[in-house]
């Protein structure tokens, strides 16, 4: 830490009125993009893509999923008048309470299930500091996810329903109107969705989150008619977390050779509200692997701004590719073969993404540019009339 | 001798009146009455005249009127409207351009506006006795007519050969007229004496306004050096783009250009149909912002960067816009991932504009669209098509995994756990049969800690 660095702190970003999704005035929601934050990592970056989203004129619909109730740090953007709006992650689930491991012994079906899942891993580690994150232990925010299964399909539940296009109700439209409207509604092409989980491979509740949520996702997703959509896994890691746990660059092979597992098997599991997937379906239909391998700096660590730099870079990369026509022609483009022979038989699904964004704030742009007018024009008037 | 020879030297000019010239391009003269009178076609209204061959009736009617007929009223007022109207403007518009103090400028003006009021009012009062002569003769006239008896036929006889008041029909019939023309006169110079006394109290009002709305810009121009803008406050905030166009740059870049220039005497008109809640502060904050947003309107992402670029000091380099694209390009190339050489993704990189309308040529550059608003441009670069087994932290960090994964399972998925379980006791067994072989004891410790024991294990297979 170099102390001659140390700087006052701005609480611009703090007093900047907050915004909760639901009664923000703010721009239009996007009907057509889900972002999905888990653990901390995945949720600040979740939360900054809401940001850039919403600099855009676009409202991102986005939820969290942990189980450390600190919020990521609210980001403070401006509105188009140029009046700043500090945006947070209000639609988050937090999974706290009891000790996890304790709960065990009344459920026989996580009791078998996490004997064997548990094995070696100390209870001093695991011992309960709830509401205060999984200590790099994705297996027990996994038994978080089990515990709390309802919490999260109901979730789940309430996001995937925004995707759906209901025709908005007109005042004094009758019931048979309503339902014609969305009858014709449904004989129109339904635009493809992106569902996006953002969540980082080497804590505890992201990794957890990229082996659990994916099937839940599409069996939400199935619930509610949506089959023309994509769902993306973006993992963070591992070089951008060193040092954060002792177990980073572990928990992150684990949870790649995971999705290894469950893209060649597919996931059979049975949940305590006696729900249970059995899809041979890959957990994602793409996933994007996110790191900085020059990371750390100076440190045997990374720093805090290391890592707020990764996550911004993460977030830009992430929105552009949920831009205008950007994925559509990289489909486009990904459609034809390459001309590069990849005949070994092994599974290739793994892809990153790397943007750069140049932006003008054009608000900020004219605020500049008035004062600077208003300064020309007040010293001609006070250099005429004085005179 | 010589000197006695008449001189052929110019005659000097006069000397220059910008007061006198702005009054006359105001229409401040006295020509300005005649200019009343005439209509958006340029016909001048002509006053009603009668003529002795209507008849005697209807004569009689139009001679016995108190008032006169007019007309000329409605199409007065609009033009002395539309001049009043304009004073302000052409007043500020003059202020806004002129190479004169404007100060002194005010001063002359409220002595030429006044010297130009008095003539006109000069003139004002000349028609108005004029007018007032003929009316009263006309009126003692109509009233010997109306008080006089005998019946009609009486009347007539007065009305044709003269009565009381001597006039006869064909010099009431004159005077009638006189006094219609002699109206118009009156109303028109009536008219631009209030003109002038418009014109004299903007200009009073706007001398006396000034050191108010001098001390009013003073205490602004402060306010504005003073105060920081918002976004200039903090660095730029977290979720924000790779990079921004930086707006002080962009705008000291503007400010080289020229801004609109009536810009001074938009101010001064403004100034002039302030209302008393309004501030000079407020006029000037709304002009400014109109001027920028009209100076911004035209420049797209691609204007803004040229601009920020040539305002630097790389003027005269390449294309700024080419060595950018050149930088992000490049930044592009940093890697996201770590894969074995022998991995061959497949990259797929694009350009991101507005419209999608490609800004640069490159071999295997794609361009898309980014969409509304138009003020963003990027680049993106996706790697597809990797295997697990390509990334590199596979093969690193091997022996490390497997060391961890005998002390603990690091699978969330319980067949996943399962399996590594197995494997890990079957380890343990060879290991167990490896050692008491050898040495005939088992040191159970160092097959858990050591993990370059373990090393040889193979990769745990989902």
């Amino acid at each position: 830490m170099d102390i001659h660095k140390l700087q006052r702190y701005d609480p611009q970003a703090v007093h900047a009125p907050t915004h909760a999704l639901d009664d923000r005035p703010g721009p239009p929601r996007d009907q057509d993009v889900l972002l999905i934050g888990a653990g901390n990592s995945g949720e600040t970056v979740t939360l900054r893509c809401q940001a850039l989203g919403y600099r855009d004129g676009r409202l991102l619909p986005a939820i969290g999923i942990n189980n450390d109730r600190l919020a990521p740090r609210a980001v403070t953007v401006c509105q188009d008048n140029g009046t700043p709006v500090s945006l947070a992650l209000t639609d988050r689930l937090v999974l706290d309470g009891e000790n996890p491991r304790d709960q065990l012994t009344a459920y026989p079906l996580l009791e078998e299930r996490y004997g064997i899942v548990l094995r070696g891993i100390p209870v001093f580690e695991t011992y309960p500091r709830a509401g205060a994150g999984g200590h790099g232990h994705p297996v027990i925010a996994a038994l978080d996810i089990d515990l709390h299964i309802t919490e999260v399909l109901a979730l789940l539940r309430r996001a995937i329903r925004g995707l759906r296009d209901l025709p908005p109700d007109v005042p004094g439209q009758s019931a048979v109107q309503r339902l014609i409207a969305r009858y014709q509604q449904r004989q129109d092409a339904a635009p493809e969705k992106h569902i996006v989980v953002i969540g980082g491979a080497c804590g505890a509740m992201g990794n957890a989150t990229h082996h659990l949520l994916p099937y839940l996702i599409r069996t939400v997703l199935a619930e509610h008619g949506i089959t023309r959509y994509q769902l993306w896994g973006v993992v963070l890691g591992p070089q951008a977390f060193t040092g954060l746990t002792p177990f980073v660059r572990h928990n992150y092979r684990a949870v790649l050779e995971a999705l290894e597992h469950m893209s060649r098997a597919g996931q059979q599991r049975t949940y305590l509200n006696d729900l249970t997937i059995r899809m041979q379906r890959p957990p994602y239909d793409r996933v994007f692997l996110l790191d900085d391998p020059t990371l750390p700096g100076e440190y045997a660590g990374v720093t805090e701004a290391e890592l707020d730099h990764f996550l911004d870079r993460a977030a830009v990369s992430l929105s552009l590719l949920l831009r205008g026509t950007v994925w559509q022609t990289i489909a486009s483009h990904i459609a034809n073969d390459d001309g590069v022979p990849r005949e070994d038989g092994r599974l290739r699904y793994l892809n990153t993404i790397q943007g750069v964004l140049i932006g003008a704030d054009r608000a900020h742009l004219t605020e500049v540019l008035t004062r600077r007018v208003a300064r020309t024009l007040l010293d001609q008037f006070c250099r005429r009339f004085a005179a | 001798m010589n000197a006695l020879l008449p001189s052929h030297a110019p005659a000097p000019t006069p000397a220059p009146n910008p007061a006198g010239e702005l009054l006359d391009a105001m229409g401040l003269t006295l020509t300005l009455p005649e200019r009343l009178l005439h209509d958006e076609t340029g016909q001048r209204f002509e006053p009603p005249q009668l003529q002795a061959d209507r008849a005697p009736v209807q004569l009689l009617a139009f001679l016995m009127r108190r008032e006169p007929v007019g007309g000329a009223e409605l199409l007065i007022q609009e033009n002395q409207r539309q001049v009043r109207a304009q004073l302000p403007v052409q007043l500020n518009r003059a202020f806004g351009s002129a190479n004169v103090a404007p100060r002194a400028l005010l001063q002359e003006l409220l002595t030429e506006v006044r010297r130009r009021k008095d003539q006109l009012d000069a003139r004002y009062q000349q028609h108005d006795q004029t007018y007032t002569r003929t009316q009263a003769r006309l009126h003692t006239w109509q009233q010997h007519a109306a008080n006089g008896s005998g019946g009609i036929g009486r009347g007539l006889i007065r009305l044709i050969f003269g009565g009381d008041a001597r006039l006869t029909l064909p010099e009431v019939i004159a005077l009638w007229n006189q006094r219609e023309y002699q109206a118009l006169q009156r109303l028109t110079w009536a008219a631009a004496c209030d003109v002038a006394t418009a014109c004299l109290e903007l200009v009073t009002d706007l001398l006396n306004r000034l050191d108010d709305l001098l001390d009013q810009a003073h205490q602004y121009a402060a306010h504005l050096e003073q105060s920081v803008p918002p976004a200039q406050r903090t660095a730029p905030p977290a979720g924000s783009w790779s990079v921004s166009i930086d707006a002080e740059v962009v705008t000291e870049a503007l400010a080289g250009m020229r801004y609109h220039e009536g810009l001074g005497g938009d101010l001064l008109q403004r100034l002039a149909a302030m209302t008393e809640t309004e501030t000079l502060a407020d006029q000037v904050q709304e002009l400014a912002r109109q001027e920028a947003e009209r100076c911004l309107a035209p420049l797209s992402i691609i204007d803004l960067i040229e601009l920020e670029a040539r305002a630097g000091a790389h003027t005269h380099a390449a294309d700024p816009l080419v060595l950018l694209g050149q930088a992000h390009l490049e930044a592009l190339q940093r890697p996201t991932w770590q894969v074995c050489r022998t991995a061959r993704p497949r990259v797929e990189t694009l350009q991101i504009t507005p419209d999608g309308t490609p800004i640069y040529s490159l071999d295997g550059l794609g361009s898309a669209a980014y969409g509304a608003p138009p003020d963003r441009l990027g680049f993106v670069q996706v790697q597809f098509g990797v295997a697990l087994d390509e990334l590199t932290l596979l093969h690193d960090g091997d022996a490390a995994f497997q060391a961890a994964l005998q002390q603990r399972n690091l699978y969330v998925l319980e067949e996943m756990a399962r399996t590594a379980t197995t494997a890990t006791s079957e380890r343990e067994d060879m290991r167990w049969t490896d050692f008491t072989a050898a040495n005939g004891t088992r040191d159970v410790a160092a097959s858990v800690t050591d993990p370059t024991r373990a090393a040889g294990a193979g990769p745990v297979s989902g």
